[in-house]
């Protein structure tokens, strides 16, 4: 019988692993426009409605731009924590801290001007690092899986953002509504325009992105970071002290979701809001974002341009089109599920198989050697 | 012998003629010619990528012939699949074992027979079996379950089930890789049985002198086609391994120019514990000279992984000495102990000799970027890195497609050449080299034990632990045996006889003129293991075969 055989291929092309991501997505995007159909919106009719609102329009294109800003800094952040096989699942956990500590400064701690700012972007870091410094710990001294921890401490993070604004830091000026107190000016980020594209966070993100693929590709710790991705056992005989390292690129990672929680209260909202209204799952698509870019820095800055359209888009789909809020969470589930579904193909190739073989896997293929 | 009736009149029970088999880009068998009579032991040797095993997935029908027929007993053969072979009464037992580790031995026999009843499959195995152990001088417990028995047991269990199905022709493919010499010679009275019977036995292997023992005919493949076909009495292992290799081989022992120098490392009563606080190594004693080859031998699992571990930084002894040129080193970490001067040349070369995934460049500096050039500062310097690289490919003569192949994708000898200029590249004190040649070709084999002789004789230590006791006589000076964590001898290579090793191996000390080897012997000795196993069996194995 001729048939078909898997066979593992060897490093995939730059080019199989670009037109493979873009296939995913093409057929993610494909699956949406079946699901607008299911809700009885012409897909072809949404698409140019969604590229018109979005992509078209000078403002709907900022709005894409300050979605991407919070994807672009956790998302870089969780490429280093990813190239290590750290699986950082708390990015959300370690935007809102951010967020806290950021609105911590902004609202009572007294500094010049000029200071206020750049002191919300270190505390916020710092904040979101510590909070990173748990998980890390204990899988490095323990073996406690991170995928656990870090994904429980999201839930402590949205719970204590929750309490401050509903107790000790509700506003004074806003009764009923569980915000804080509105940022002095000087706690508030510069934006391009009547747009929300806070510029000072999104160029933080773009440094960050170049700092992290700088880190990985020129310097010994990143070296030593791609050894332990690479192979465990081989980082072990290098001498590569994991402890060390684990807790350096866990606090970059984590400090760098920090960041984008800053973003979010001194360039959005300007006060610490309900976590629900502080960030959109920003921190779970971020997850997508350093996968979909391969777990490399700079294209996750591409990668989070793109969810970031896939986010402003979910405004205009409800705003223009009626759809429920969920659409967008559904959409992103897509894109991912598609991402992972095509792994295979960058890692096996079919090809014919031997005439009348019948071949198990271990005992396919010529003599190896 | 009567010409009509001689064995030349009669078909010969497994015939192979002018069988091609091609694969994209490379003809692995091209017109190969083979013919194995009833009662020979007929030996198939060469080199990997000879072509050996797309001869044996042919014989088994794991793949078909491009060309050429398939002959038993006269009678073409067309084999769609490994059951066809089976029903034609060929059968295998491959390196790998393809057994069911948690099941019992009868669970795993009657799953390879074809009239298994459905309801309590293993109650008619019994009777069946007992003949069969009888008649081949097996013991086999049909109520252990394979997890627990040793690769030697593991493979008689294959060789039953061979048997049981029926097979007039049995392939062995590396039969003796995992097993002490005394299972090996309890392997070759078996070979011996089935060729009275009349049956054939087509033997896979490397290891010329045991192919020259065994076998009665031996067929060397080189690069796909036949090169040589002679009788065994008719060559001899130099005759072979050039047939193999194309070209002259060295081999045998060849002394060290001058004699060993001061001790460079000194292990004094060093005890290991595993995970769960087993111990593995107990009380071992150990000395190596600058300049000198100490072989460590053992069974696979004896200890021999824990002695490279805590001797190279991955393992923490829990109790003992480890002294470097006369400094307690022991507790100190890989790096600590790299940059001393110790480097090893590890039994996992795929998983932790080298990152798979990573750049030939970069493994080739895989332990060496924190040292100039490579490391500038906090970085690394990649155009050093890649200057290297492109030394290393040359002077080893690395095959790869590129210095930024991923290194995954290179063959396995290429793999170690890659270890090896990293790890013999630079400062050496103490070479650890586990299994260096395991799974090598014979060129690879002669370019690593060039190498550790080339370190030998540039006056570092060299620690060398292999399963491979030719290896150990051809290089060592002194070989030292491990037997449960504990060193059961230490011998003279130049003088040992592998017997005496392989008693060593077992536990035995009367090589040793019965005493017990007065450093390693430790209080703890009989406290360990009540005699459950392996214990007791080697001398009874020696004195009985």
């Amino acid at each position: 019988m001729n048939g078909l055989r898997i066979e593992r291929r060897g490093a995939p092309s730059a080019a199989l692993v670009w037109g493979v991501s873009l296939g995913a997505v093409a057929v993610a995007m494909l699956g949406t426009g079946l699901l607008f159909a299911a809700f009885g919106v012409a897909p072809l009719e949404a698409a140019r409605v969604i590229v018109e609102r979005t992509i078209l329009d000078a403002r709907g294109a900022s709005e894409v731009v300050r979605r991407a800003i919070p994807l672009m800094l956790a998302g870089v952040g969780l490429t280093l924590a990813f190239r290590a096989r750290f699986w950082n699942i708390g990015a959300e956990g370690q935007l809102l801290i951010g967020a806290v500590a950021a609105a911590g400064v902004a609202l009572f701690v007294d500094l010049p001007g000029v200071l206020t700012i750049p002191a919300m972007f270190v505390v916020g870091f710092l904040a979101a690092a510590a909070w990173g410094l748990g998980p890390a710990l204990l899988k490095v001294r323990l073996g406690v899986n991170e995928i656990i921890t870090t994904l429980m401490l999201n839930y402590v993070a949205i719970y204590l953002v929750r309490w401050l604004v509903n107790g000790p830091w509700k506003g004074s000026s806003l009764s009923g509504f569980a915000y804080s107190d509105r940022f002095d000016a000087a706690a508030i980020l510069p934006t391009i325009g009547t747009t929300r594209l806070h510029w000072p966070t999104l160029v933080l993100a773009v440094l960050a992105a170049v700092a992290v693929a700088w880190l990985l590709a020129r310097t010994r710790f990143g070296f030593e970071v791609r050894m332990m991705g690479e192979s465990p056992e081989a980082a072990r005989y290098a001498g590569v002290d994991f402890f060390r390292t684990t807790l350096i690129l866990v606090l970059v990672s984590a400090g760098a979701a920090g960041l984008a929680g800053v973003g979010e209260v001194a360039g959005i909202h300007h006060r610490l809001v309900d976590p629900g209204s502080l960030s959109i799952g920003y921190g779970y698509t971020a997850i997508i974002v350093a996968l979909l870019a391969r777990r490399n820095a700079l294209a996750a800055l591409v990668t989070a341009l793109f969810l970031g359209w896939v986010a402003a888009s979910g405004d205009v789909m409800q705003v223009a089109l009626r759809l429920p809020s969920q659409i967008t969470g559904v959409v992103q589930g897509l894109v991912l599920l598609c991402i992972i579904a095509a792994e295979p193909i960058l890692e096996y190739r079919l090809v014919r198989a031997p005439r009348r073989a019948a071949t198990p896997p271990d005992a396919a293929g010529p003599e190896a050697t | 012998m009567p010409p009509s009736s001689g064995p030349q009149a009669r078909p010969p029970l497994l015939e192979l003629r002018g069988v091609t088999k091609r694969f994209p880009g490379v003809v692995a068998n091209d017109a190969v010619d083979l013919r194995v009579r009833r009662g020979e032991v007929h030996a198939l040797l060469g080199e990997n990528g000879a072509g050996k095993t797309t001869l044996v997935h042919m014989l088994y029908g794991l793949q078909a012939p491009d060309e050429g027929a398939l002959l038993m007993d006269g009678e073409p053969l067309a084999l769609r699949s490994p059951r066809d072979a089976k029903a034609a009464g060929i059968g295998l037992v491959a390196q790998h074992f393809h057994l069911a580790r948690r099941h019992t031995v009868a669970e795993n026999l009657a799953l390879a027979l074809p009239d298994t009843p459905a309801w309590f499959p293993t109650r008619h195995l019994a009777r069946r079996v007992d003949a069969l152990a009888e008649r081949y001088g097996f013991e086999v417990d049909l109520r252990a379950r394979v997890a627990t028995l040793s690769p030697g047991e593991r493979q008689r269990v294959e060789i039953l089930k061979a048997l049981l199905q029926g097979a007039e022709a049995l392939i062995l493919d590396e039969p003796t890789s995992v097993l002490t010499p005394q299972e090996a010679h309890r392997l070759f009275d078996v070979l011996g049985r089935m060729k009275q019977e009349g049956r054939g036995v087509i033997l896979i292997s490397h290891k010329l002198d045991e192919v020259l023992a065994v076998a009665d005919r031996v067929t060397v493949l080189r690069g796909g086609r036949v090169v040589a076909q002679v009788d065994a009495t008719d060559t001899d292992a130099a005759d072979l391994a050039r047939h193999m290799v194309g070209r002259e081989v060295r081999r045998g022992r060849e002394a060290a120019p001058r004699p060993a120098g001061d001790v460079r490392l000194s292990v004094r009563d060093l005890h290991v514990g595993d995970a769960a606080g087993e111990p593995r190594l107990r009380g071992v004693h150990l000395e190596v000279r600058a300049g000198e080859i100490v072989g460590v031998a053992g069974v696979a699992g004896n200890g021999q992984a824990e002695l490279t571990q805590v001797l190279t930084g991955l393992r923490t002894p829990t109790a003992g000495r480890i002294e470097l040129d006369g400094a307690d080193v022991a507790g100190e970490g890989v790096r600590d102990l790299f940059a001393r001067g110790v480097v090893h040349i590890p039994e996992d070369r795929n998983d932790m000799g080298v990152a798979g995934g990573m750049k030939v460049a970069e493994n080739l500096v895989l332990r060496r970027h924190r040292q100039a050039p490579f490391a500038k500062g906090r970085m690394v310097d990649w155009r050093a890195v890649d200057a290297h690289a492109e030394g290393a490919i040359r002077d080893y003569a690395i095959a790869t497609p590129s210095r930024d192949a991923v290194t995954r994708n290179l063959s396995g000898g290429n793999v170690q050449k890659v270890i090896l200029a990293r790890e013999l590249g630079g400062e050496t004190g103490l070479v650890v080299a586990s299994h260096p040649s395991y799974g090598l070709d014979v060129a690879a084999t002669e370019l690593t034990h060039d190498l550790l002789r080339e370190q030998r004789d540039g006056g570092a230590a060299v620690l060398l632990v292999s399963e491979d006791l030719d290896e150990l006589l051809d290089l060592a000076d002194r070989i030292v045996v491990l037997f449960r964590g504990e060193v059961t001898g230490v011998v003279d290579a130049a003088t040992a006889t592998r017997e005496a090793i392989g008693l060593l191996m077992a536990g035995d000390r009367t090589p040793l003129g019965g005493a017990p080897d007065a450093p390693s012997a430790t209080a703890n000795d009989p406290a360990n293991d009540p005699a459950n196993d392996p214990a007791n069996d080697p001398a009874a194995g020696a004195g009985a075969e």
